[in-house]
């Protein structure tokens, strides 16, 4: 049972569409936003948004294992975006905009690398420091450049008024980034090693149902 | 829906030209034309974390940032932050406003209908699909979510959590699987 070939769920269409395919882990992917992200909204766990991208990367990226169909994950992640934006209860530019560049990144890459460890890894991992960079670039669309000149004249005020060497914000930042990416990095492995135990398992109860692949 | 979308896209492209200058006419033109279409847009002002960062940003900043070279009051402020402060919170309440008038003027029907006649990719297709099977879909992720939780745990709790992501995604596909077969079934029957 072990020997069947896994691509054979996406090669022969009857199993499984791309399209279903595409729409089920879009929705899943929506599902999650809306719900797990309003529970992190309120208890305002650190790194919520970190976390969320990290759940989203476990999400499409099992499901990219199963379709061949370049785009998806962009399909997925409007439709994820298009939920977000009608839930009850959340502020919408913002993650909307999250999850539609979030996905369009993800898209690239797994186009650019294909599909296999490394780049599940490196993917998950650049996106999840995505969500350190994104809270800048949508208040910036927001507010404007200006809002810049603000944060960095905040923050010398702030140095000069605790007495910090500019130095050790650069480590901080590097800490900071550099477990943003272990996050994503772990969700990275952790969706291709689901997403190969998946096949498997889906495959031996598709068997054990007699259905032919 | 061509409506909104319009004037969603005229009042963005009118809030990234605001200057301190032209805001004064551009404001209140905008704010008023919102107010006409979409009332329950302005319920973006009952939210306090809103109000008090648009405080925070239009006083606040001006009081402790640049050089302070106007006085209100007895109370030293900069003319440069404080003008800066009133453009950025003009320019955020029209884009939030705006956007929140777009989306309170259209539906996920309607969305869903726009994407099947522009044809993009099968993308109506691919939503409309997920629009039916969202219900079952949070079904079963919360049945499995139910499941994990009420299960004695033998394993640590990570391989456990493991096993169950792997259940839930199989049981999705399964779900999916039905799906297929079931609108197969259906256009055979036509």
């Amino acid at each position: 049972m072990n020997n069947v070939n896994t691509s054979n769920i996406t090669k022969n269409k009857p199993i499984l569409s791309d399209t279903v395919l595409i729409a089920i882990f879009g929705a899943l992917w929506g599902f999650m936003e809306i719900s797990l992200g309003a529970i992190l909204k309120g208890i305002r766990i650190p790194m919520g948004g970190a976390i969320l991208t990290a759940i989203a990367c476990i999400i499409f990226l099992t499901g990219r294992n199963f379709t061949q169909r370049k785009g998806s994950i962009i399909m997925m992640g409007t439709i994820a975006a298009i939920l977000k934006v009608f839930s009850v209860g959340t502020v919408i530019a913002g993650p909307f905009m999250a999850i539609l560049i979030e996905a369009l990144i993800g898209e690239v890459m797994i186009s650019i690398f294909g599909i296999n460890l490394f780049s599940y890894v490196f993917t998950s991992g650049i996106l999840t420091l995505y969500t350190i960079v994104h809270p800048l670039i949508s208040q910036g669309l927001i507010f404007g450049e200006n809002i810049f000149k603000i944060y960095l004249e905040t923050f010398k005020q702030i140095a000069n008024l605790f007495n910090i060497d500019v130095s050790y914000l650069g480590w901080i930042i590097v800490l900071y980034a550099g477990i943003h990416f272990m996050l994503g990095a772990i969700s990275g492995w952790l969706a291709f090693s689901l997403a190969t135990r998946v096949k498997k398992d889906f495959i031996d109860l598709l068997h054990y149902r007699n259905y032919t692949l | 829906m061509k409506i909104a979308l319009f004037l969603l896209v005229i009042f963005i492209g009118l809030a990234v030209f605001i200057t301190f200058e032209n805001q004064w006419y551009i404001v209140p033109v905008v704010l008023i034309a919102i107010f006409i279409t979409e009332k329950k847009a302005f319920q973006l002002f009952l939210k306090w974390k809103f109000l008090l960062f648009l405080a925070i940003l239009s006083f606040g900043i001006p009081l402790f940032l640049g050089t302070k070279d106007e006085s209100f009051w007895g109370i030293s402020y900069s003319k440069e932050y404080f003008q800066m402060s009133i453009v950025m919170v003009n320019r955020s309440i029209i884009i939030l406003l705006s956007i929140r008038m777009f989306t309170n003027r259209i539906s996920i029907g309607q969305i869903s209908h726009g994407l099947n006649r522009i044809k993009m990719q099968k993308f109506g297709q691919v939503f409309t699909i997920s629009m039916h099977t969202l219900p079952e879909i949070k079904k079963i992720t919360l049945n499995t979510i139910t499941e994990f939780r009420h299960t004695p745990r033998n394993q640590n709790i990570f391989s456990e959590l493991y096993n169950y992501m792997v259940k839930l995604i199989v049981r999705i596909l399964v779900y999916a699987h039905h799906y297929n077969t079931q609108k197969d079934n259906q256009l055979n029957s036509q």
